[in-house]
């Protein structure tokens, strides 16, 4: 195992926890890490003992227990993450916070039935409790009740109508239903929470385009590079939507004139990454540069 | 000052049996203080479904006045049409009779808001019983006690914050009383309860002084809105959107972006997005006179 310092665990740790990236491996071993420093038993149980003294002296330590208990679920270590239910429980006994994450284990362990009723019994007690909703959700969704998870995430946005991942969400849903234009709703929600994240518009054009709205889906193809330069999704969805464009008849100079910036962009793009990519990656990125060119060339030609 | 003239000496029983049993007194009083309201605080009560409800339907109705123009005309004029008429009738409010009541809500009826009251209520007593029974003792019992010499020499200005309870005009102004220490104590004592109980403690009595002062300024906190209200005022708020589309001649930023167009035809591009106003104007007085 790799020699860290404290301070450098519980800095990438809550790295970790602020990005929501999701290196499950790692946060296991850091956790297993710091619980040995701080407390001398690898699980974390004990709150005197080990070189950090008191366990309030250290804020974020239950954050990081609960961090870690998700990571273990994720590589499915049902065993670590037990033992850290349990100082949990022991410390909260009677928190909603542990009993959601009490249901996660259920869940990762395929137990829905007996997750959902966890997730009931929190929601008799707080009707407002957004993780208990939302997990109800995921496993509906898990159990392939598809109707099920999507009436309920409506429900839930009925009342939470602010929360861009669970709108996010529900167009996945609608998307794994083939019902778009209720899809399109959902994002047009989210673009409205953040209208300056180029992926939400990018997704609303992909959308658009599926529901054959060319000329709706160019516009916020245009939209998704504006708002991030060379953004190469939003090229190749220029140059598709001007194709139909084009089949059915609809042409000007600007049409014209995007339809030659985006092949530039996309070839100028390709062969800036050709020019950097090391000696390992040089040969497949070639590869990629040449069929985009040939892509491009069948599509005009 | 006549620093040689003055030669007082105290006893040391006042250094033991005074000056530190106050201040360990008022260290733990306030550790105590602090465990008393971790457990009278308990759990805060959530809000009902209903009242989540309520305002965050607020917040779309603000959300779409102020971020209509990113999407298309059409999903704007489905959003404002279900929104206003939602918002007219109410149908995201918590308790409906709240559509006839005039002015603001009595707090009375609403069994959130009396709780909050008393909540209130509550954590000012908490505050205000310990330090004035601890005030009384120190006042009964040691009133007149000069406890302590500052090492540094004190303009005259600091005597009535230093000897409070004695009134000796000419005692040099680095003495300090009984009543003084108390007072010194409870303004200074932040720091140590910082690191006893944390940052985030209850125990300092600086807080409450600066939540009464703050509280004549933010008008009443506890008083609920009128949500009815709230809801018209967003309604014709959208009523008054005009819709611009952002994405309106965005071909033609995006080109100007990376320099393939000169910028005159921009101007041009945002000729279609006015003409499209008049229409709106119309049909939004056609509505509201339905509305009447």
């Amino acid at each position: 195992m790799p020699q860290y310092t404290l301070d450098q665990v519980t800095t990438r740790l809550a790295d970790l926890r602020q990005s929501g990236e999701r290196r499950p491996v790692e946060v296991c071993q850091l956790g297993r890490w710091f619980f040995l420093e701080y407390t001398g038993h690898s699980s974390g149980h004990g709150l005197f003992g080990g070189r950090g003294g008191l366990v309030s002296a250290q804020p974020s330590y239950w954050l990081i227990t609960e961090q870690v208990f998700t990571a273990a679920l994720d590589v499915r270590d049902w065993e670590f993450a037990n033992t850290l239910l349990t100082t949990l429980r022991k410390q909260f006994v009677r928190s909603d916070r542990v009993d959601v994450l009490a249901g996660l284990l259920l869940e990762a362990q395929g137990q829905y039935k007996d997750a959902d009723l966890i997730y009931n019994k929190i929601l008799a007690d707080n009707e407002t409790n957004i993780f208990a909703s939302k997990r109800k959700i995921a496993v509906a969704k898990a159990q392939g009740r598809m109707g099920d998870a999507t009436a309920q995430l409506n429900k839930y946005l009925g009342n939470q109508a602010n929360d861009h991942e669970a709108w996010l969400e529900l167009c996945e849903l609608y998307i794994h239903q083939n019902m778009l234009e209720q899809a399109a709703f959902c994002v047009e929600e989210v673009i409205m929470l953040q209208p300056r994240n180029h992926i939400y518009n990018q997704k609303y054009a992909e959308i658009q385009y599926t529901l054959t709205n060319y000329d709706i889906a160019l516009k916020y193809f245009c939209r998704a590079i504006e708002l991030c330069t060379d953004y190469l999704r939003g090229l190749y969805g220029i140059k598709l939507c001007l194709a139909h464009l084009r089949s059915s008849g609809s042409s000007n100079t600007t049409l014209d004139q995007l339809d030659l910036l985006a092949t530039e962009r996309i070839t100028e793009i390709y062969s800036l990454a050709t020019k950097k990519a090391d000696a390992k990656s040089a040969e497949s990125t070639k590869q990629l540069g040449t069929i985009a060119h040939e892509w491009l060339q069948a599509l005009s030609g | 000052m006549a620093e040689s003239g003055q030669q007082m000496f105290l006893d040391p029983a006042i250094r033991d049996w005074v000056l530190i049993p106050i201040t360990i007194v008022m260290v733990l009083v306030g550790v105590l203080r602090h465990q008393m309201t971790v457990l009278m605080n308990g759990k805060p009560k959530p809000p009902t479904l209903a009242a989540v409800k309520e305002s965050k339907a607020l917040m779309r109705g603000s959300m779409l006045v102020r971020h209509h123009d990113f999407i298309p005309y059409s999903a704007f004029l489905m959003r404002k049409e279900f929104l206003s008429k939602a918002f007219e009738s109410g149908r995201f409010l918590k308790n409906p009779g709240e559509m006839e009541a005039n002015g603001a809500p009595n707090p009375l009826s609403d069994p959130a808001g009396m709780e909050m009251m008393m909540d209130g209520m509550k954590k000012n007593m908490m505050s205000i019983i310990p330090q004035t029974v601890i005030m009384g003792w120190i006042n009964f019992f040691f009133s007149g006690f000069v406890l302590i010499k500052l090492p540094f020499p004190l303009t005259v200005r600091f005597k009535s914050m230093l000897q409070a309870g004695v009134l000796t005009p000419d005692m040099d102004v680095a003495w300090v009383s009984s009543l003084s220490w108390y007072f010194l104590n409870l303004f200074g004592l932040r720091g140590i309860f910082s690191l006893i109980l944390g940052a985030e403690n209850t125990a300092d009595g600086m807080r409450d002084m600066q939540a009464m002062g703050t509280m004549g300024m933010s008008g009443q906190p506890g008083q609920p809105q009128n949500f009815h209200k709230l809801f018209l005022a967003e309604k014709e708020n959208l009523d008054i959107a005009n819709h611009r589309w952002a994405l309106e001649g965005i071909e033609e930023r995006l080109l100007l972006k990376y320099g393939k167009q000169s910028p005159p035809t921009v101007t041009r591009a945002a000729v279609p997005a006015s003409s499209a106003t008049p229409k709106k104007t119309t049909s939004k007085t056609g509505r509201k006179k339905k509305s009447h």
